[in-house]
């Protein structure tokens, strides 16, 4: 670890040499709580994360968020002690402010200003999408992708133009991750569903034909979903898994071909949980190379929601001129990433 | 054959067609290619619906007065379809450039309004409501072209959808032209009458896919 007594810009000596910045990123939009230490350099310290589990089925925003207070305190600590750092070592904290489940936010934002307030540093809000986005761009080194964006909350496909990330194609209902977990669940497989899913799709032999809904670049998911659970029962899991993914991994596939197309963008970029599953990958890939295309893969580390990704997309911010006043620091629950001004680029 | 585009999902080729002996005219094969990505059965079912679809769509569209090209040949176990070749230039690129004021585009909104609600009229949805799919020819004639996606509908939410593709495209292609969706609405009030229906749609649509909380 590189040493020294560099001061940062909160004035403090840093354990890292060269006016290093250091920055404590907290995600919390959904199940999975994360906390994250980077630096400028890009450099991941720490990367920790506790998922809540809920036991039956159904959104769970209050208990996610009870499960978060439970647990920030000592998952902070858990990441200064990863990174062999003390608080005071912290040069700014971010959070994701959107969007997201609004307790679950609240309970972050709170964790992320009592650490500004504590420690005398500045606070930056951020948009959980663009953190997908950026800490994809960061480890797969692509420089202007085309970015799909698949989680259990998100499906997107978003360019970079003209100083923003704009949305040009997106589901028109569901989004794909919480269907496929929907799918796991009513067949009664494990948690997390969508890795159960896939293991069951692996064995899938028949391919029964679902509704395949594709406008232009908009997705719809909900009659797919809706047909798939209507065949619980009355054919075989595997082949039902598999069909359900081999058609919807191709809806995507296709809205992504389309999006290169128009864009004429030569990268794109996969992140976000779903971006896990290897069918997806493999289809992409096959997509992109008849398109002499390179595609980028978020490691599953990163690519489903985290600390890390918060912390970095932070720095970016700050260091292009974005810190936020305590009272800009309020949850926005449907943050658009539109929204964002992206002067780092 | 020259290849006159490479779409995502077609190769589009210039060509000369014989109507009747000597009489000769230029004509665009639409070819939907094989996608490996997917298995071959879904691969071949949605090549051939959507070859035959299009062409369906297309002779209706034309049949109620909307201006389409020209289908000559279709051939969906081959997956492609001959049609008339439309000599101009497309929306999306002639938007982009800024070759035209914006009063033009506005101007022209209100007659690909007037050309929409007629489709709709027909009972018909386009699918893919874009920029990059339409054609100002060089007469001056806006044409609808690709109706690949499309179907026939009466209901008003399919409607909808057409109409916030379009203005999705507005907002993320042509976000300098994010007023020139109501010079739309001004022409497809003319030509369509459950206006409103589709309005309230709409919301619906825009409410579902882009606000809802995860
Ligand atoms: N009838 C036509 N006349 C002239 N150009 C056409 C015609 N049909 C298609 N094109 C051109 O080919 C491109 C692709 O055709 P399109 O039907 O939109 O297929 P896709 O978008 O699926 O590739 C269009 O954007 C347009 O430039
Ligand atoms: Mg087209």
């Amino acid at each position: 670890m590189p040493a020294g007594n560099a001061v940062t810009h909160n004035g403090r000596g840093s354990k890292f040499g060269g006016g290093c910045l250091i920055s404590l990123g907290i995600e919390g939009t959904a199940y999975k709580l994360g906390v994250g230490i980077v630096t400028d350099k890009g450099e991941i310290l720490a990367n920790v994360s506790r998922v809540f589990s809920p036991k039956k089925g159904g959104l769970k925003p209050r208990e996610a968020a009870q499960y978060y207070a439970e647990n920030i305190s000592s998952l902070i600590r858990e990441s200064l002690e990863k990174a062999n750092l003390s608080a005071r070592d912290i040069d700014i904290v971010s959070f994701s402010q959107g969007p997201g489940m609004g307790p679950c936010l609240r309970v972050v934002a709170t964790a992320a200003r009592s650490l500004s307030l504590g420690l005398g540093i500045p606070i930056v809000g951020v948009n959980h999408g663009v953190a997908h986005i950026e800490i994809g761009r960061l480890i797969t080194k692509l420089e202007d992708p085309l970015v799909l964006f698949v989680s259990g909350g998100n499906t997107q496909v978003i360019t970079f133009q003209d100083r923003r990330y704009r949305v040009i194609g997106e589901t028109m209902d569901m989004a794909l991750g919480n269907c496929i977990d929907r799918l796991g669940r009513e067949l009664g497989l494990e948690f997390p569903w969508a890795l159960s899913v896939q293991e069951l799709a692996k064995r899938g032999e028949k391919f029964i034909e679902l509704p395949y809904i594709v406008k232009g670049m908009e997705l719809s998911f909900s009659g797919l979903l809706t047909s798939a659970l209507e065949k619980i029962g009355k054919v075989r899991p595997e082949d039902l898994c598999y069909s359900f993914l081999e058609t919807s991994f191709a809806m995507l596939t296709e809205v992504a071909e389309r999006g290169l197309t128009l864009t004429g963008k030569e990268e794109l970029l996969l992140c976000g949980g779903v971006g896990a599953l290897d069918r997806l990958k493999e289809m992409l890939k096959e997509m992109v190379s008849e398109h002499g295309a390179k595609l980028g893969v978020t490691p599953p580390e990163y690519s489903v929601d985290n600390g890390a990704m918060i912390a970095w997309t932070g720095i970016l911010y700050y260091k292009s001129g974005t810190k936020h006043k305590i009272e800009e620091t309020v949850v926005k629950q449907r943050f658009r990433i539109e929204e964002v001004e992206v002067n780092w680029r | 054959m020259a290849l006159m585009s490479k779409g995502a999902e077609a190769d589009l080729y210039l060509e000369e067609y014989e109507i009747s002996p000597g009489n000769k005219m230029k004509v665009v094969v639409k070819f939907r290619k094989e996608k490996k990505y997917r298995v071959k059965q879904l691969d071949r079912k949605i090549r051939s619906t959507r070859t035959r679809k299009e062409s369906k769509l297309m002779h209706s569209a034309r049949e109620n007065g909307v201006p389409v090209p020209w289908i000559l040949e279709v051939d969906p176990e081959n997956f492609y379809i001959v049609m008339e070749y439309v000599d101009g230039k497309r929306l999306r690129e002639i938007m982009l450039s800024k070759e035209l004021s914006k009063e033009s585009v506005n101007e022209l909104f209100r007659e690909i309004g007037r050309i929409v609600g007629k489709l709709h009229s027909s009972g018909i949805v386009h699918g893919d409501l874009t920029t990059g799919n339409m054609i100002l020819s060089e007469g001056g004639e806006l044409y609808l072209i690709d109706f690949g996606l499309g179907e026939f509908s009466k209901r008003a939410e399919d409607f909808a959808v057409d109409i916030y593709v379009l203005k999705r495209t507005l907002e993320s292609t042509h976000y300098e032209y994010k007023e020139t969706l109501k010079y739309f609405l001004e022409g497809y009030s003319q030509t369509f009458e459950k206006v409103r229906e589709v309005l309230e749609k709409l919301k619906d649509v825009e409410r579902r896919g882009r606000y809802v909380a995860r």
